[in-house]
């Protein structure tokens, strides 16, 4: 069963993007930094899909999130959203979907479903 | 006068300190003090060596701030060497061209220190200077030295201090500029809005969607006239009265807080979204309804908490709606986006309370 980790400091968007995935049947768990997002991933065994902003407060951006939870927690699926440039390969873990902001539902629930 | 491109690049350097035709500064003056005291002679300057003249930013027993020099060949020479010393300066042909020397009042003495940039150019001298012949101990030197350091240091702080207060100054106007662009994009978000959606017959909704803009562009309002740094909650909850309770049926009450742009924007959205509700649903949609909306600050636990209470009554039987609505899902983020948010409905009306620590609400 699929459940999305949304990672969002904006309070909006992230209500957005829960709202829209909830609409779509999918379980969402919501998160405003990456802080919150680790203490939520090592107390629920069940997240399959990270969905993080990449600028957001506290002592991780969106970025080393995504290197921290492909190294800790590997069958989770990786999407990374922004509304700067693409980050350069290296920047990212392999395998990860990068989506522009601002989001589209079409786009965000294609990404969701190839995750 | 034949300029070197050394010597302008020199002279620029000076330039930069804005020094020159300064007022006398006690930072400067104790120096030469001290100079003096120290080097026991009559005369001690902090000497600037301009562009055919010599501008005295600080001196004792002299009597005059500036001196022409005759040629530059003469200002280079009191240049050339990191600290010089002449015992008589009768007997040194460097000094034939120095007025000092030369004429009135005849300086035998010189020694001096120089003031050296960073980017090795040399802008003056830290000197004392006598009547008559002398001589200085390696301490009386060394202090010298010292001190014309100490002067480079204050004339290089000076600068730091003075490009940072005008990098300041153009963040400033750069901030303002975002700020005014942002609201431009806000108004075209709403004509474009408008636009695309004439055609729908739902006007319930778009009307909604445009004040939903509206609070929000009302909350840009008020942070944008404090440069995006900070809002009065007062200055937030006046429109949201003007707009929904200008009838008096809504009655706010609480101390004037400060709060950061993220408050500043979840708040106005929330009072937008509670007063709408009341007005269709709520207390106010009877003329008996009202609205109290009340805050304090608590200091009683570890941190000071912010406390929000809307209270409506007088209104029609009310409960809890079943669907989830955007509405009640603004409202359920709260303060700042992140909860805290307690409703009941009573028999009498909706009470929501809010609470978020005072830091969080205030924060920048």
């Amino acid at each position: 069963m699929t459940v999305v980790l949304v990672v969002e400091d904006e309070p909006l968007i992230r209500m957005d993007l829960a709202s829209m995935i909830e609409d779509a049947g999918i379980d969402v768990i919501e998160a405003c930094n990456a802080d919150d997002a680790i203490a939520i991933l090592e107390v629920r065994k069940d997240i399959t899909i990270l969905f993080t902003d990449i600028e957001m407060p506290g002592s991780m951006d969106g970025l080393k999130l995504a290197f921290a939870v492909r190294v800790r927690w590997p069958p989770v699926s990786i999407i990374i959203a922004s509304g700067r440039i693409r980050p350069d390969p290296h920047e990212m873990p392999p395998e990860v979907q990068f989506l522009r902001k601002p989001h589209t539902e079409v786009i965000v629930m294609e990404a969701i479903k190839a995750a | 006068m034949n300029i070197t491109r050394r010597e302008s690049e020199r002279l620029a350097a000076l330039a930069s300190y804005n020094m020159l035709d300064t007022p006398r500064e006690r930072d400067f003056d104790e120096i030469a003090d001290l100079a003096s005291r120290i080097c026991g002679t009559p005369i001690a300057v902090v000497n600037l060596i301009a562009e055919a003249r010599q501008f005295f930013k600080a001196e004792v027993g002299l009597g005059v701030r500036e001196t022409p020099l005759d040629s530059s060949f003469c200002a280079k020479a009191i240049l050339e060497e990191d600290f010089l010393l002449v015992p008589d300066a009768t007997k040194d042909h460097r000094f034939d061209c120095n007025p000092l020397v030369t004429g009135e009042p005849g300086l035998r003495f010189y020694a001096g220190a120089l003031l050296k940039t960073e980017q090795g150019h040399a802008i003056g001298t830290v000197c004392v200077l006598d009547y008559k012949p002398h001589d200085l101990t390696d301490l009386q030197q060394d202090t010298l030295r010292v001190l014309a350091r100490q002067v480079m240091r204050q004339l290089e702080l000076r600068k730091a201090l003075r490009d940072r207060d005008e990098a300041q100054r153009q963040q400033a106007v750069l901030n303002a500029e975002i700020a005014h662009r942002m609201k431009n994009t806000l108004a075209m978000v709403q004509a474009i809005a408008t636009q695309t959606l004439k055609g729908v017959t739902e006007r319930d909704a778009v009307a909604a969607f445009s004040q939903r803009i509206a609070a929000m562009g009302m909350a840009h309002d008020q942070l944008l006239q404090q440069d995006w740094e900070a809002a009065s909650l007062l200055s937030v909850v006046r429109p949201m009265l003007a707009l929904h309770g200008d009838d008096g049926r809504i009655v706010a009450s609480g101390p004037d807080i400060e709060l950061g742009p993220k408050a500043t924007v979840s708040i106005s959205l929330m009072l937008h979204e509670l007063a709408t509700n009341a007005t269709k649903h709520g207390s106010l949609s009877l003329p008996t309804g009202k609205v109290d909306l009340s805050w304090l600050i608590d200091e009683s636990g570890d941190e000071p908490m912010l406390r929000v209470r809307w209270e409506e009554s007088g209104g029609p039987l009310v409960s809890e709606p079943t669907r989830r609505s955007f509405g009640s899902r603004l409202i359920k983020m709260g303060l700042l986006g992140k909860g805290g948010v307690q409703k009941q409905w009573l028999p009498t009306g909706l009470i929501a309370e809010f609470e978020a620590s005072l830091a969080d609400v205030q924060r920048p």
